[in-house]
């Protein structure tokens, strides 16, 4: 497998000086981790008084003992409705970027046959690919969920004088949901990138991975889905399935044959 | 001379379309080896196949001594490929694309350096070889991806269209490279190229492939032998007179005769016995020769006399 690590390792360095796939580094961190938090807890705390937040219905009802006021409201909402589904995204966004660019972009480009010619196996071939794109999508999103935690925790101090966030559920979530994610995003990119050539348009057709966590994102704002514990469980396990028949399907339509088809 | 690059009955579908059909070739150690055909004609799957980017749907082949189904590896090991388009990293430099190659195929970590500057030297890129290859010419980038090729010394090397995008000289120094790896390091050299000059000038034997089969194979020469049964020479005198053409064709050896001011053509075969009769006639009518030469048949009338038949 250590051809596996020397294409993983071309790939990773040639990213880094693509402005484009860079970007989709630093946006996650900075909307995601940064700038989504910051709006939703400290802004609302350097302008008390303005206005009366509004909560969505049965949001009360859900709400533990130690919210009392309408800024620790607030920020409990921030942190357990809203942050936990958009750092879900991360793992799930980041890695079509980069997987689009490693395998469509090798059609693309035409670099593919020379390297379909050397002595490589098509596994080792596969896996430098899949390390390529999820190496830097598992850091992103570990940075992402790093800048979200400190502001969170950092303004849940502030606001309850103890640390709310993250609790067990979103820990499992980073730990073990983001990296199964981060692989179905890619399985999902490798059999994308083998009907389209187009790293662009391979990139656009990945962003459909997010809209399942959309439909998350919302069922928790009106209450209808939670998260909690055992929810995260059992996406954590849809996601496993989903990534094994994913991956076998990708392993299986990565051949020298079906690559040079498409050029 | 062992046999490198063995093919039987090799054929490759794709649906309906049959792309390369009953191929039968070899190709011999130390030889260049020209595979010419129109577009599409199958050179490029054939290639594929035999650098095992293709499974064949039929037929069988070795190259280096290696089955092409069951020896994919030593297959591709053994062989260089310089494809139609180079395919450069070109967010890379050159020498960071020789060294990424150079990884894949095993080369010795303390070799590496060597090899790659060896062959950065070789194709005149040294200077340049910390420079992104995006900023290269066409030239540049063919050089690299012949270097590129050859970076594991490969016992046989197959060159799509090699001199396509360089400039004379840069040809020039190809070619002597490629007559170099093949005569004095008796590499085998599969060359698939439209510019039939340069297949005259370089290739041992040639294939011609069209529509997928091989309509015609050998040395040029013999091609040349079997095609025409005349050869055509060119009698240049001080002065041609009627008297002069009436001699010649009333030696009835020749097929035609066609005469301009100071210069005679005439088809004839069997010039060895023929020519001396033709030129004794010519000098009783009172010709003075300057000379007499062969116009050769080039590679490119042998090529379109045998595609035009063949379609």
């Amino acid at each position: 497998m250590k051809k596996a690590w020397v294409i993983c390792r071309k790939e990773i360095r040639e990213i880094f000086r693509s402005k484009y796939i860079l970007s989709t580094f630093f946006l996650p961190i900075v909307i995601f981790g940064i700038v989504m938090p910051m709006l939703l807890t400290v802004l609302p705390g350097a302008f008390p008084g303005r206005g009366k937040a509004n909560f969505p219905p049965g949001f009360e009802k859900i709400l533990p003992d130690y919210c009392q006021t309408d800024r620790q409201r607030l920020v409990y909402f921030a942190a357990f409705f809203f942050t936990g589904p958009l750092l879900l995204m991360v793992p799930l966004m980041t890695p079509t970027f980069i997987a689009a660019d490693s395998f469509s972009g090798e059609n693309e480009r035409k670099t593919i046959e020379p390297l379909l010619a050397t002595p490589t196996s098509d596994l080792e071939l596969f896996l430098g690919k899949v390390l390529t794109a999820f190496i830097p999508s598992i850091i992103v999103s570990f940075l992402t969920f790093l800048t979200a935690t400190i502001i969170l925790g950092v303004t849940s101090i502030q606001v309850f004088g103890w640390i709310i966030f993250p609790d067990l559920t979103y820990l499992l979530m980073m730990v073990v949901t983001a990296p199964l994610a981060t692989i179905l995003s890619i399985g999902f990119m490798v059999l994308v990138s083998a009907r389209i050539a187009n790293v662009r348009d391979a990139a656009q057709f990945g962003g459909i991975l997010v809209l399942p966590v959309v439909l998350l994102l919302f069922g928790q704002i009106f209450t209808v889905f939670m998260i909690n514990v055992f929810s995260v469980l059992a996406i954590t396990v849809v996601f496993a399935l989903v990534d094994v028949l994913l991956i076998r399907a990708a392993s299986s339509s990565f051949g020298r044959e079906n690559i040079l088809m498409k050029l | 001379m062992s046999v490198m690059v063995d093919t039987r009955d090799l054929t490759k579908t794709f649906g309906t379309l049959v792309a390369v059909d009953n191929v039968d070739m070899n190709v011999k150690r130390g030889e260049i080896f020209g595979f010419l055909g129109p577009n599409g004609a199958g050179k490029t799957t054939t290639v594929r196949l035999l650098c095992c980017l293709l499974s064949p749907t039929s037929g069988s082949a070795t190259v280096a001594g290696y089955d092409i189904r069951n020896q994919q590896e030593e297959v591709r090991k053994s062989v260089g490929l310089l494809p139609e388009v180079h395919g450069h990293y070109e967010r890379m430099s050159a020498n960071e694309n020789l060294r990424y190659y150079a990884q894949l195929y095993d080369i010795p970590q303390p070799d590496v350096s060597s090899r790659v500057r060896e062959l950065l030297e070789t194709m005149g890129l040294y200077e340049r070889r910390n420079d992104k290859v995006g900023t290269f010419s066409k030239g540049m980038k063919q050089r690299l991806a012949i270097a590129r090729a050859l970076i594991h010394d490969p016992l046989v090397l197959f060159l799509d269209e090699p001199t396509s995008a360089l400039d004379p000289e840069a040809q020039k120094k190809i070619h002597d490279d490629i007559l170099t790896l093949s005569k004095r390091r008796e590499r085998t050299i599969f060359i698939c190229t439209h510019n039939l000059a340069e297949a005259d000038m370089l290739c041992d034997r040639i294939a011609i492939i069209n529509h997928g089969k091989m309509v015609a194979s050998g040395a040029a020469e013999r091609l040349r032998t079997q095609l025409w049964s005349q050869r055509t020479f060119e009698l240049t005198l001080t002065k041609v007179s009627s008297r002069i053409v009436e001699a010649i064709e009333s030696t009835g050896l020749c097929e035609m005769v066609k005469a301009e001011e100071k210069k005679v053509t005439f088809n004839v075969s069997d010039p060895e016995r023929n020519n001396p009769v033709i030129v004794k006639a010519v000098m009783e009518a009172g010709g003075h020769i300057v000379s007499l030469s062969e116009i050769r048949r080039t590679l490119k009338e042998i090529y379109l006399k045998i595609i035009g038949e063949k379609t």
